[in-house]
């Protein structure tokens, strides 16, 4: 009953912009300008922002209604305009997600690196970018400080992944 | 000479209140901050990009290694995501076994956090009385995988193995006293003076800003929002047993404590509750043991299935410290996307918010009562 009238809800809050809303409530939204209007509607519904994160496919966000007690994503594709002003809490994620994959939010007050080492670059949960990475870092005797170097591996990474000998 | 208005300080990664490695860059004016900016992923792993390169099960024991202060219930998320990717069902005994254990390690992660707590604002004793009792529920942790810290007991499909009749009276044993052991420590702390004048209003957070923050967890209901996800979600066999959820008043460090507090003492409430229905069901325990191995062999040595499920998944527990949730975009042999929801990540986000126009003293107090662990926040 709660899960249908949340439904309802959904439905009124987003009239145009639903592509689908499947059993697991994924909203994606068709038309990107009108993605910071859906979440300004979603706060005023009381709707709490609980995650905000970057796919190989763009931006999604993770919002939860306590009234309801169901929880939906709201799938987007850039250009991206930032959280912020709305949740507080996009702030963090919202850097996380710009330096995991260089997804640029508009109107961030401070995009910045989060996670990763000072003057790391690029973005390392594209998929392009190797496991192990570019560089590696180490403390240099002769020099006295920590260097950077490229990455140099005794053995290359290997995948664990047998195929089953029970299969016919 | 121009007035000094403001100066900038470093707080840490080395400092011992920073529970890890926070390094915080604090603006002061005086003895009061303007401005508080952490600087983490010190400890960044690259847990989400490394499970992309791991089948299913290989994956499981990195989420140990996230909140190594509660272990279990990071890998009972994960293996939440992968039952629900793979659609499998997990037998009664084993969804109790994982019952009692989320419990265990809920008392772990809120005796350390209490106790760290209190030893950063200056009560060093709780925190070795507290140590002594995490040493037993680790050992309990121990004798049922064999690990005291990174188990990897909780596992997709059930547990790895099942409990026998004498941890079982162990544990009864360890809940009869351990009410006692959480009055001592009330004790020392509760209506301690100098407990309280640390803590008392010092970061207020509304129930309003709670949500806008994205709050979950003791730091949700310490601002008085009754929000479980253990009775929202109802997973695992909490439905079948009766608890209360504590909520506090004024949102501020002291109610967060006591929300705390009181929930380890609820944690005992459900063991007690989960105990004898796991002695019921597990009578009949050496057959099962066999099919259970037969099973398991079946599932895991047999390589991987196909998927029943190539949607993505987004799985929440009531984590010891919020809401933790594991997004799942599943492929055939291994995910294409795991995102990690840490709740700690969230609420260290908010620390600038929390510690701003407060002494320096009380950053400290801020940090222990959001229960910072580095390995969660920085992935």
């Amino acid at each position: 009953m709660v899960a249908r009238r949340f439904k309802l809800e959904l439905t009124k809050l987003y009239p145009a912009y639903i592509v689908s809303l499947s059993r697991s409530h994924t909203v994606t939204v068709r038309e990107q300008n009108k993605l910071f209007k859906i979440l300004k509607l979603s706060l005023l519904h009381q709707q709490v922002l609980t995650d905000l994160f970057g796919v190989r496919s763009g931006v999604n966000y993770h919002l939860r209604s306590l009234i309801y007690e169901k929880s939906y994503l709201v799938r987007t594709k850039p250009p991206y305009t930032s959280a912020v002003g709305l949740w507080p809490s996009a702030n963090w994620l919202e850097r996380e997600c710009w330096e995991m994959f260089g997804y640029y939010f508009n109107y961030h007050p401070d995009l910045r690196r989060l996670l990763t080492d000072y003057g790391f670059r690029g973005q390392p949960l594209q998929k392009n970018f190797p496991l192990v990475g570019y560089t590696q870092v180490y403390y240099s005797e002769r020099s006295k400080r920590v260097s950077n170097q490229p990455v140099k591996l005794a053995q290359e990474f290997r995948l664990f992944n047998f195929q089953s000998p029970w299969q016919n | 000479m121009a007035k000094l208005k403001s100066f900038t300080m470093n707080f840490g990664p080395q400092h011992p209140a920073a529970h890890g490695v926070l390094r915080l860059i604090l603006e002061l004016d005086g003895e009061v901050v303007v401005r508080a900016d952490p600087h983490i992923g010190l400890l960044h792993r690259g847990t989400e990009k490394l499970l992309e390169h791991k089948t299913y099960l290989q994956g499981l024991p990195y989420f140990d290694r996230l909140d190594y202060v509660s272990m279990m219930a990071y890998e009972h998320v994960y293996s939440l995501a992968v039952e629900q990717t793979f659609k499998l069902r997990v037998s009664r005994q084993d969804s109790l076994t994982r019952t009692l254990f989320l419990e265990i390690t809920r008392l772990l992660n809120h005796l350390m956090a209490v106790t760290t707590h209190a030893l950063d604002v200056g009560a060093l004793t709780p925190f070795l009385w507290a140590f002594e009792e995490r040493e037993k529920l680790m050992e309990f942790y121990e004798r049922v995988s064999g690990a005291r810290m990174h188990a990897t007991y909780i596992q997709p499909g059930g547990v790895t193995n099942p409990v026998d009749h004498q941890l079982l009276t162990d544990i009864t044993k360890f809940v009869d006293q351990f009410g006692d052991r959480l009055d001592e420590i009330e004790e020392m702390l509760t209506s301690n003076r100098i407990w309280r004048q640390r803590l008392v209003d010092v970061g207020v957070v509304t129930a309003q800003q709670a949500q806008d923050l994205s709050f979950s967890g003791p730091m949700l209901r310490g601002s008085s929002i009754g929000w479980d996800l253990r009775l929202v979600l109802n997973y695992e066999t909490y439905s079948e047993c009766e608890f209360s959820v504590p909520i506090g008043l004024n949102g501020d460090c002291y109610d967060r404590y006591l929300v705390r507090v009181e929930e380890m003492r609820q944690s005992l409430l459900i063991i007690n509750q989960v105990l004898p229905r796991l002695t019921l069901t597990s009578v009949k325990k050496v057959d099962q043991q066999m099919e259970q191995v037969i099973n398991n062999f079946k599932k895991f040595a047999g390589g991987h299935h196909p998927l029943s499920n190539r949607r993505p998944t987004y799985t929440a527990v009531e984590a010891p410290k919020g809401e933790l949730g594991v997004y799942l975009e599943p492929e055939l042999l291994q995910p294409t996307r795991v995102r990690i929801r840490a709740p700690g990540f969230i609420h260290l986000s908010a620390l600038d918010y929390m510690a701003s126009d407060h002494m320096i003293a009380d950053v400290v107090t801020i940090i222990g009562t959001q229960d910072i662990v580095f390995g969660e926040i920085d992935r």
